[in-house]
């Protein structure tokens, strides 16, 4: 049953008062006030619950014109539509009603249909304005829903053909972290201080909108180019908003010409383009240009054929030797993928890994990555060759995956392996990012007989405390990491600790990437067991590296016969 | 029902329309109309014209018409009416106490009025 919509009745005479409760009474639940302060006072202790006020102007201790000025001031009543009832003898009345805010007037002697009708369409009237308003705008900034703001967008740029636009388009580095460092309301206010900024910015000279939670849009007129100090000027303003600091903001201008593309496409665009400067610091914005059209176009192109290269196998295995250094001996492999393209030739994976990651293709040719490499062991075992482990990687997106444990189960048992030949490489970052379901899911992989490795160590943030819960056996140091310590050539460096570290807990450690002498020496010099790195072997064909693994076979072989 | 209905035609008001006002409830026109008796609007009229307190006699004249409009008492609504306007252009009118009378004899009547209405319930 729908609850009856209320109306106030303001009238100091008993006589009109009743006479209007009366015919409101069938459809509307009806307050009476006898004066202004008198409805002030209920409109104080019911607030937005009264969808009307029905006000007359004479009246003692406050009259109507003094109600109406006090209400419209106050914005928890304002938006309340008043209908004034004056005389029906001239306009005056009429006018300064609606000078002071009424919304429309009835005339006495009161017409019961003409109030009623009336009463209702204004009603109506209200509601569906308070749902436009809703629908148009974001509830937490005020500035323009998405919705809203493309079609704000299409109107501008419809009605302005030959005027210049751009679309700037705004980013909070790592909002989801602030908002859980901080908490949701401090999160909320940095939004709404952003927002206000914003809307200062652009004044009247164009339109704001909120397009997700931590990005925002604005299309304003073209006026001049944009410098560097105009957004570090901003974003100054941003980190003094709030307790929160050291905000990085990243803006993204979509400059909006002839033939603009669609709104959407335009707002992508110059969100991509502030993408495009992530991490990079001190850079504070950056213009849609030919460059990021083509890199963009390049990464559709390669979206686009993603699944057919799959399918038609232009994906490739590489493997890159990793060594033992207290002998030199061929111990294993790292998996590289390559993408071998039919027309653009062989393609850097810097290119299509990172985009794979985002669009979550990753997991599919990882899979893939983890079955061929399995079956080249499966084929070397076949061939009498070393039993060597394959490392694999596991991207983040593959351990939200609920069937990862099984999924690697059946494709080394599909093939005949043991779990122990395939190597699992997780990256470090990730166990910073999901420490629990990491912990859980590396375990069972570990418990069934996979070895897991923890892939570029030393690039994130992993603490000693984390390192000793993680079901891990053997480190991968990242040499990126290791450079400045092997310049340094201290004893005491942290690196001799790592080492240590890893051994007292039982770790194996690989350093990858290493590339010079002097960095296998100090490697050697502190202890470390394996290395892999362009110093000795780039990545290599399959075959390439099997001429390695029969060399090594024939030299141990010959070694063997000597010693007999 | 028919006596009411003669009553507001020998008093010389609109019954049809006076009663769709009051949802065709006829006790409660009689019982507002009774509230109209004593009027002190029409005190603070006589006191407001004697001290030529012109303002407070229109604000005072303004809501007797509303009342006497919306009870349908059309005759004594158009007396009202006739001093109404010139006190709303705030005229200086040697005729106020005429017109303040005729506004004093109707009310007499709508009082014989509601008197005739209450014996006919």
């Amino acid at each position: 049953m729908n609850r009856k919509k209320t109306i106030l009745v303001v009238e100091d005479q008993a006589v009109n008062r009743e006479i209007l409760c009366q015919i409101l009474a069938e459809d509307y639940a009806v307050l009476e006030a006898e004066n202004g302060q008198a409805a002030l006072d209920i409109l104080e202790r019911v607030g937005e619950a009264v969808s009307l006020i029905l006000l007359d102007i004479i009246m003692p201790v406050m009259d109507g014109y003094t109600f109406l000025s006090v209400i419209k001031e106050d914005p928890t009543f304002s938006a309340i539509p008043v209908i004034v009832t004056t005389q029906s003898d001239g306009d005056a009345d009429e006018v300064a009603a609606l000078a002071h805010g009424a919304t429309d007037f009835v005339a006495k002697p009161y017409n019961p249909q003409i109030i009623l009708y009336r009463v209702a369409s204004i009603i109506k009237l209200r509601e569906t304005a308070a749902m436009i308003n809703l629908y148009q705008h974001d509830r937490l900034t005020g500035l323009y829903s998405k919705e809203y703001f493309y079609q704000r967008i299409k109107e501008i740029l419809a009605q302005n053909p030959n005027r210049d636009y751009d679309l700037v388009c705004s980013n909070i580095e790592n909002f989801k972290l602030i908002n859980d460092a901080f908490g949701i309301p401090a999160a909320d206010r940095l939004l709404c201080g952003f927002a206000d900024l914003l809307q200062k910015r652009i004044q009247d000279r164009g339109v704001c909108g909120r397009l997700t939670a931590d990005r925002f849009a604005c299309l304003v007129e073209h006026h001049r180019e944009y410098a560097n100090d105009m957004f570090r000027e901003d974003l100054e303003r941003i980190n003094a908003l709030t307790e929160i600091k050291n905000i990085v903001v990243k803006w993204g201008v979509y400059p909006v010409r002839e033939n603009p593309a669609s709104v959407e496409q335009m707002c992508d665009r110059a969100l991509l383009t502030a993408e495009s400067i992530k991490g990079q610091y001190g850079t504070h914005y950056a213009v849609y240009d030919d460059t990021l059209r083509r890199r963009l176009q390049r990464q559709q192109q390669i979206t686009e054929s993603m699944e057919n290269a799959l399918e038609q196998k232009q994906f490739e295995i590489y493997l890159q030797p990793k060594y033992r250094v207290r002998d030199g001996a061929l111990i294993g492999a790292e998996a590289l993928v390559r993408w071998n393209h039919p027309e653009w030739g062989l393609q850097s994976p810097a290119e299509f890994i990172p985009l794979f990651e985002k669009n979550g293709f990753i997991t599919r040719l990882d899979q893939y990555v983890w079955d061929a490499a399995s079956a080249l062991m499966r084929e070397w075992n076949g061939r009498g060759l070393p039993p060597l482990p394959i490392s694999v990687n596991v991207s983040r997106a593959d351990i939200f995956h609920a069937d990862l444990t099984n999924v690697l189960l059946e494709t080394v048992k599909r093939h005949g392996l043991e779990p122990e030949r395939l190597h699992l490489e997780i990256t470090e970052s990730a166990y910073a990012e999901a420490p629990d379901q990491i912990i859980e899911t590396a375990g069972r992989l570990r418990s069934l007989g996979f070895v897991i490795e923890m892939d570029d160590f030393g690039s994130g943030y992993s603490s000693l405390n984390m390192l000793s819960r993680l079901p891990v056996d053997i480190l991968k140091l990242d040499m990126k990491f290791l450079q400045s310590e092997i310049e340094m050539s201290g004893d005491e460096g942290i690196i001799r600790f790592i080492m240590q570290l890893a051994h007292y807990m039982k770790l194996g450690v690989v350093a990858e990437g290493v590339e010079t002498e002097t960095q296998l020496l100090h490697l050697r010099a502190i202890g470390c067991d394996c290395v892999q790195g362009y110093y000795f072997a780039r990545p290599m064909p399959v075959r390439e590296f099997e001429a390695l693994m029969e060399k090594a076979l024939s030299a141990l072989n010959s070694e063997e016969k000597v010693g007999v | 029902m028919q006596s009411m209905k003669n009553c507001f035609e020998e008093y010389g008001a609109d019954y049809t329309g006076t009663m769709e006002r009051f949802m065709q409830n006829e006790a409660l026109y009689v019982r507002l109309l009774g509230k109209l008796f004593p009027s002190v609007e029409l005190r603070q009229l006589g006191e407001t014209l004697m001290t030529g307190n012109q303002a407070d006699a229109f604000d005072a004249a303004h809501t007797l018409k509303g009342v006497a409009g919306n009870l349908g008492l059309t005759p004594l609504y158009e007396a009202v009416c006739a001093i109404v306007e010139p006190l709303r252009a705030k005229e200086k009118r040697a005729d106020y106490p005429a017109l303040f009378d005729a506004v004093q004899k109707e009310f007499m009547k709508a009082e014989a009025f509601w008197n005739a209405l209450k014996g006919g319930e």
